[in-house]
Formats: structure tokens, C-alpha cells, sequence
């Protein structure tokens, strides 16, 4: 193809956008025609003036506060920075695990049965079918609350999950703790759960603090269901079985352990909040 | 913040360095107002917070260049969808009332070759731009544009060429 003076080719040529061999074939064609070189030169001489002219513009700059946003953005993407011990496919699988324990909690809630008395030793084991997690955990809260009162001198002896104590009439009474709906904060616990899914992900950014918040339901449900018991035992030992089923501690006493529990789990959520970065 | 968020600070922070001006020069051609061009800069650099260094680095220019003139070409829609509802109509866009600060700018870039160059269509004045101003290749162009690198070509040429015209019958234009 012969080239011409309207050739896009050569602006190209003058321009360095040729590959070698663009190059060769066109410095080939100009040798048969002349007029061609005096094309290139005086587009080279155009290209300078456009060039320099252009260089001469004045870049503008942003503006402080828009350098400010960009800081903003830069600092805010650090702290949504995943924990170096989590992989990144293992830190959306924990996302993931957090959508799924948010979702069972809901239906674990819904399916619950509803509360209707207050007596103790009524066994409903339902609950412990349902979660042999918080089962083990309640036996866990059964055997230190044991040990709470065997420290504490009340007289009380353990079969399974029974703890047998004798009152002020030195009357042997049993109630037990653990496998009772009744008797657990179960409800509390699921929502104290909820809540820290709920909050960790309104509040926090890193998925590390969310998954801590979270874990630390579990010490709560364990520390405030020790206390539950030992506070019930005390009742009974002080002021007899039957005086302690009437008391308010038993039949609002889960309300009360509820928010005493919200203390704890506040503060370390307003903690976390405030070791994130500030945007 | 971690060694990897640090470094990727870093290396946001010398893109808005290097890139920002660049940048803000080319979003005001196709918005055509500065302050606008301004905010589509720092969309731009705030999209590339999100990238990953190792994803972005390696065609960072062209990268910048497409988001910037993207998010341009978006401002540029609503304005002009916007522009019928005005009530002071086309005088008043045709002739805003520059502030002082516009005024001096307007002084630094007033010259020849500039002012030729408003004259192209602004495909032309795209190319010759990201050419001369920001040593973007043809191809890098075509990436940036979406235009084939053939067209990029033939634009460039065209350009120039009409250029070059013009500076021939300007008499203050002295080519050496």
C-alpha cells in the first residue's frame, strides 16, 4: 500500500507509536517518496508546539479537604483490614458462620417454647435436646456454681445435674439446675447473642472484634448463671425453700441477671468501638 | 494498620502525588468546570482505596484515566439532563461570570495552541490530551477511551492535522 500525505501512518511515525516493523515499512515508502520526509518533519515540528503548549497548562490541585476525604477513605480501609490469622477465604467463611448463627438464633427463638411457670425442679429438657452446646455449657455452670457453694460452706451434694442442699430447716431439698428451661436464662442468652451479632456488625468494623464480641456471650452465659444458682442456693439455705420459690429473685430474678449481664457486654462493646479508627 | 495496608497507603498516596493534577486537567475538559473536574478526582482516588495494589498497578494509568473520565462523562450526563430546567438558559451558561481564581487560570492557559485546540471536537481534544499531556500511548489510549486503537490513530491524525492548518493562517502562531 502506497502511503500518502493524508496518511494516519505517518502521524503515527512521528509520533513513536510504530513498532519496528510499522517503522521500517514506512521509512521504505518514504525513500520512493520524498515528499513524504518533508511531511514527517513538518509533523514533528507540529507535534513539539502542540506538545510544548500543552506541557505549559497548569495542573490544578485538589483542594485540602479533598485530599482529607481521600486520607479518610485510606484510614477507614485500614480498619476494615482482616486479622493476619484469618485467611482471606477463611475471613469471608466467618462472615458467613455469622449470617448463619444470626439466622438459627432467630428460628431457635421462634421455635422455643414459651415460658409458663416458675417452679423449680420441673425438668424440660427440650432445651437441652435442642442445643447440646448450651446443655454442656449448663453442666459446665452446674459444677462451678457446685464448687462456689461447697467453698462457700453451704451443705450440698451433686447427683448429675442435681444439686441437692439442705434449707434452715436442715430439710433436704433438690432443684436442679442446668437441664431446666425454667431455671437457665436460655432466652437471655439467645438474645445477648443476637444483640452482639447485631451490634458487631451496627458497630464495629473488623470481623475480629465482631467474632470477640460474640465469643464473649459465651464467659457471660457461663459467669451469670453461676451467680444465678449460687444466689439461688444462698435463698434457700437462708430463707428455706418455700420462702425462696415465693421471691422475687425467682420469678423476675431473670430480668435482673439479664441486665446485670448487659454491664459487661456494654463496656466491652463501647471498648471495641473505641479502639476502632476514627473516619 | 497493617504492613500490607501501610504499603498500599503508600502507594495510593503517591498516585494522588504523581496523578492528581493530570487528572483534575483532563476531568475539566470533558465537565468543563473545575470544581466538578475536583470531585470527580477524588471519586476517582477513592475507588482506587478499594483496589488491590497488585490487581491495579501494573496499567495504573489507564486505570485512573477510564474511572476518572467514566465518573466525568456521568457528571457531564446529569449536567446536561440538568441544563433544560435552568431558568437562565444557555446565555448564562454560555458566558459564566469567572471568579477571580478562574480568571488566572484562564490567563495561564490562554495561549495559541490552546485555544486552537477547544476548537476540535472534543473526541480529538481527548486523544491529543492524553497524548501530549499525560505520554499515554495509543493503545494505552484505546484502553482509556474504549476507542479502537486504529480510531485512536485516526483521530490523533485528524487532529494535528487540523492543527496544524490553523496555525498556518493564524499569523501570531510562529512555528519554528
Amino acid at each position: 500500500m502506497n502511503i500518502t500525505f493524508d496518511d494516519p501512518r505517518l502521524t503515527a511515525y512521528a509520533l513513536n507509536e510504530l513498532d519496528e516493523a510499522g517503522r521500517s515499512v514506512i521509512e521504505s515508502e518514504m525513500q520512493n517518496f520524498a515528499e513524504c520526509n518533508h511531511e514527517v518533519e513538518d509533523l514533528t515540528r507540529a507535534v513539539a508546539v502542540v506538545g510544548r503548549a500543552l506541557a505549559s497548562e497548569a495542573a490544578p490541585t485538589l483542594l485540602p479537604i479533598q485530599q482529607r476525604t481521600i486520607e479518610a477513605k485510606l484510614r477507614l480501609c485500614g480498619s476494615k483490614t482482616k486479622p493476619s490469622w484469618i485467611p482471606s477465604a477463611e475471613c469471608g467463611r466467618v462472615h458467613w458462620l455469622l449470617k448463619i448463627a444470626l439466622a438459627a438464633s432467630v428460628v431457635l427463638m421462634i421455635g422455643m417454647p414459651r415460658y409458663q411457670g416458675g417452679m423449680i425442679g420441673m425438668a424440660r429438657t427440650r432445651v437441652a435436646i435442642i442445643s447440646p452446646a448450651f446443655n454442656l455449657l449448663q453442666n459446665a455452670s452446674t459444677d462451678t456454681a457446685y464448687a462456689m457453694m461447697l467453698l462457700s460452706g453451704i451443705p450440698v451434694t451433686k447427683q448429675g445435674s442435681l444439686l441437692w442442699v439442705r434449707d434452715a430447716m436442715h430439710q433436704p431439698h433438690a432443684f436442679s439446675f442446668g437441664m431446666d428451661a425454667v431455671c437457665t436464662p436460655f432466652y437471655s442468652s439467645v438474645v445477648l447473642f443476637v444483640a452482639s451479632l447485631l451490634l458487631g456488625n451496627l458497630y464495629l468494623r473488623s470481623p475480629w472484634k465482631r467474632l470477640l464480641l460474640t465469643l464473649f456471650v459465651i464467659p457471660l452465659v457461663f459467669v451469670g448463671e453461676v451467680l444465678r444458682m449460687f444466689t439461688i442456693a444462698e435463698l434457700c439455705i437462708h430463707l428455706g425453700v418455700e420462702s425462696a420459690v415465693d421471691s422475687s429473685i425467682i420469678h423476675y430474678g431473670n430480668p435482673i441477671f439479664f441486665v446485670l449481664s448487659l454491664i459487661p457486654f456494654a463496656l466491652l462493646l463501647v471498648w471495641l468501638r473505641k479502639l476502632e479508627p476514627k473516619s | 494498620m497493617n504492613i500490607d495496608e501501610s504499603r498500599r497507603a503508600e502507594w495510593v498516596r503517591a498516585a494522588v502525588e504523581r496523578f492528581s493534577g493530570p487528572l483534575t486537567r483532563y476531568a475539566q475538559v470533558i465537565t468543563g468546570d473545575l470544581e466538578q473536574a475536583r470531585d470527580v478526582v477524588q471519586d476517582t482516588f477513592i475507588r482506587l482505596c478499594d483496589e488491590k495494589p497488585e490487581r491495579v498497578d501494573r496499567f495504573l494509568a489507564q486505570w485512573l484515566f477510564k474511572v476518572c473520565r467514566n465518573r466525568a462523562l456521568d457528571v457531564q450526563r446529569k449536567q446536561s439532563r440538568m441544563k433544560p430546567l435552568s431558568q437562565t438558559g444557555m446565555d448564562s451558561q454560555a458566558c459564566p461570570d469567572p471568579s477571580p481564581a478562574a480568571q488566572a487560570e484562564r490567563r495561564e492557559t490562554n495561549d495559541e495552541v490552546l485555544r486552537l485546540l477547544t476548537r476540535l471536537p472534543k473526541s480529538q481534544q481527548e486523544v491529543v490530551r492524553l497524548k501530549f499531556q499525560n505520554g499515554l500511548s495509543y493503545r494505552q489510549i484505546s484502553e482509556v477511551t474504549g476507542f479502537s486503537v486504529s480510531n485512536v490513530g485516526f483521530l490523533m491524525h485528524t487532529a494535528l492535522k487540523t492543527l496544524r492548518q490553523q496555525m498556518k493562517s493564524e499569523t501570531t502562531m510562529r512555528m519554528p
